[in-house]
């Protein structure tokens, strides 16, 4: 294990973390009004000087930008997300509540992806040129290019309206306190989303399956009487599994996106609904605290597909 | 050009491409079957038939005029977006790949910070902070697109710059600018072609789905992603609100990803097909 390299990695990870902490917090900050305004609306009108004084100087806002900033940051190292005025409980409980549906979410989705995208990229690989591989690849550009959206309002539309069968309408079960209803709720979102990562992986697969096969320690697998599907599913895939592994991680942040919207046509209670919930209801802290949590998750993911990577390639070599 | 039309993604992609295009000209020149806003009371959710030939929603406003005016929206939003995008991210990206040191370590940790978000919630939070709208649907597309042009723009020079020729060019002493333009900007175009036709198919979906959020264009206007929006309501009884820009909204996406793969294909054989 190129320990040095981890190291390095951690730190250029933590880095990248502040740069979009600050990020969020800038955007944010170009928001009309203020915690002020966003908390008490129309009243706001019918404070005095003195209490919107007070009232600034309690939600610190009358301190400089990069005070606040630092005061922000400090407090979310320390795990003090702030407050959900309308909710009346703390940010960090709301994300506690909701980062098990979003990361079962995305697994589940992977989970999908992966199983239905290899063995297809492995399929239209060995075949290439033929008319399944046509049908393969074709299936892979509509996977890849119906949107999220699309396929999810459709899901819906099919079994909510016309089958009358919404298990997310019951509230999240978690797979520990009911483990049946949690699949039914699960499976839809994680498909509509896995469809659109197996069209990608689909296309990984196929195309580093057709650069390992060409190698000539396939030719000697083959030559020495090994059987076909042998030679396809063990020696060729294990050398295709790099670049499906990179392109996994790299769609992680797709799927983290996508569960946004998913999460908003299913009804779940994850971190895109929150996010959202929090842009509806102006609640900045609740937005700022869930985009900071899903963009943490994405760089964390980063990082370990890139430690994983230079640990199943032996060849790869960090300065 | 001739080993563009014998690759087949980018004859498909080209026509449904040109297929988006006549949608837009029909809907910027106003010969849509009917205005898009106008509202036929006593022909409401009426099925596919041949005076609306997508049907009608529940005012009475024909869905395919309306799709067309969707599509003109999402086009326009997206061209626009992707057209700052890359002549911005661009010009940085050759620039930090051309002058390296400080300038390209300080934009490509900015880059990095971009990644760090998936693409879809920074357009959200840029959404957000702006305030929604088409317009600033545009904005988040294109502040997303600027760093990933940058980065695609700036690979190559890196190579490119220590080539002979272009060593010979400095020598003689022309200005840096100059060299950037005439001598590395013609070997990066290709990569920057395929990035804005793949760029576009992206952009293309984050209208569409910030629209759907109800954070892109706002009604009355026409946008496919609200239309599949209202769509949930009338689902049980009027599938062909649905139907029509849900086909549309796939075609654009898959379109553009066609043909990007089929100018990688034709204009950039070296780099493997991902």
């Amino acid at each position: 294990m190129p320990w040095r390299y981890v190291l390095v990695r951690l730190i250029t990870s933590v880095l990248t973390l502040l740069g979009v902490a600050l990020m969020v917090f800038v955007v944010l900050r170009l928001l009309p009004g203020d915690e002020i305004t966003s908390t008490f609306g129309t009243e706001t009108g019918i404070l005095t000087d003195k209490q919107i004084e007070s009232l600034r100087s309690y939600y610190g806002v009358d301190q400089p930008a990069p005070q606040q900033f630092l005061s922000w940051l400090g407090n979310v190292v320390t795990g003090n997300l702030g407050l959900s005025v309308r909710s009346g409980t703390s940010v960090g409980s709301l994300i506690r509540d909701a980062l098990p549906v979003t990361v079962e979410l995305a697994l589940l989705s992977i989970l999908i992806g992966l199983v239905i995208g290899v063995p297809l990229g492995v399929l239209s690989g060995a075949r290439a040129g033929t008319r399944g591989d046509a049908t393969i690849q074709v299936f892979g550009l509509l996977g890849l290019g119906i949107p999220n959206f699309v396929i999810g309002t459709f899901a819906v539309t099919l079994f909510a309206s016309w089958f009358h069968y919404f298990p997310n309408a019951r509230g999240y079960a978690a797979p520990w306190e009911d483990p049946w209803l949690n699949v039914q709720q699960m499976m839809f979102p994680a498909i509509t989303l896995g469809l659109a990562l197996s069209g990608t992986i689909m296309r990984t697969t196929r195309s580093a399956f057709l650069e390992t096969s060409s190698q000539p320690f396939v030719r000697t697998a083959l030559g020495k009487g090994l059987s076909a599907r042998r030679v396809r599913y063990v020696h060729i895939l294990r050398n295709a599994f790099i670049p499906i592994l990179t392109i996994t991680g790299i769609q992680f942040g797709y799927l983290l996106g996508g569960t946004v919207i998913v999460e908003q046509i299913f009804a779940m209670p994850g971190l895109g609904r929150l996010v959202l919930d929090g842009i509806g209801k102006r609640e900045y802290a609740v937005v700022q605290s869930s985009i900071l949590v899903i963009a943490g998750l994405f760089v964390m993911v980063n990082m370990l597909v890139d430690v994983l990577y230079a640990r199943l390639d032996p060849r790869i070599r960090y300065q | 050009m001739r080993r563009l039309a014998g690759s087949h993604s980018a004859v498909a992609g080209g026509i449904i491409v040109a297929m988006l295009l006549i949608a837009m000209a029909i809907a910027v020149l106003g010969v849509t079957p009917y205005p898009p806003a106008e509202q036929h009371p006593e022909s409401r959710l009426q099925g596919p038939s041949g005076s609306f030939l997508l049907g009608s929603d529940q005012f009475g406003r024909d869905v395919l005029s309306r799709a067309l005016d969707g599509v003109r929206l999402s086009l326009q939003v997206s061209v626009s977006a992707v057209a700052v995008a890359a002549v911005i991210g661009s010009t940085i990206g050759l620039a930090a790949g051309f002058f390296g040191r400080w300038f390209d370590a300080v934009t490509m940790r900015i880059a990095d910070v971009f990644f760090a978000f998936p693409a879809i919630l920074l357009a959200l939070a840029i959404v957000t902070a702006l305030g929604p709208g088409w317009r600033n649907t545009a904005i988040a597309i294109a502040v997303v697109y600027t760093p990933i042009f940058a980065r695609v723009a700036r690979g190559p020079v890196l190579s490119l710059r220590t080539r002979e020729y272009v060593e010979a060019a400095e020598g003689l002493g022309f200005h840096p600018a100059r060299i950037l333009v005439v001598h590395i900007l013609p070997n990066v175009a290709a990569a920057i072609i395929v990035q804005i036709s793949l760029a576009l198919s992206w952009a293309i979906l984050t209208e569409s789905s910030l629209s759907f959020l109800g954070l892109g264009a706002q009604p009355p206007q026409a946008s496919l992603g609200l239309m599949i929006s209202d769509s949930r309501a009338l689902a049980t009884t009027a599938w062909w609100n649905f139907a029509g820009p849900a086909v549309i909204v796939a075609a654009a996406v898959i379109g553009f990803n066609l043909l990007g793969d089929g100018l990688r294909d034709a204009l950039d054989p070296a780099q493997e097909n991902r």
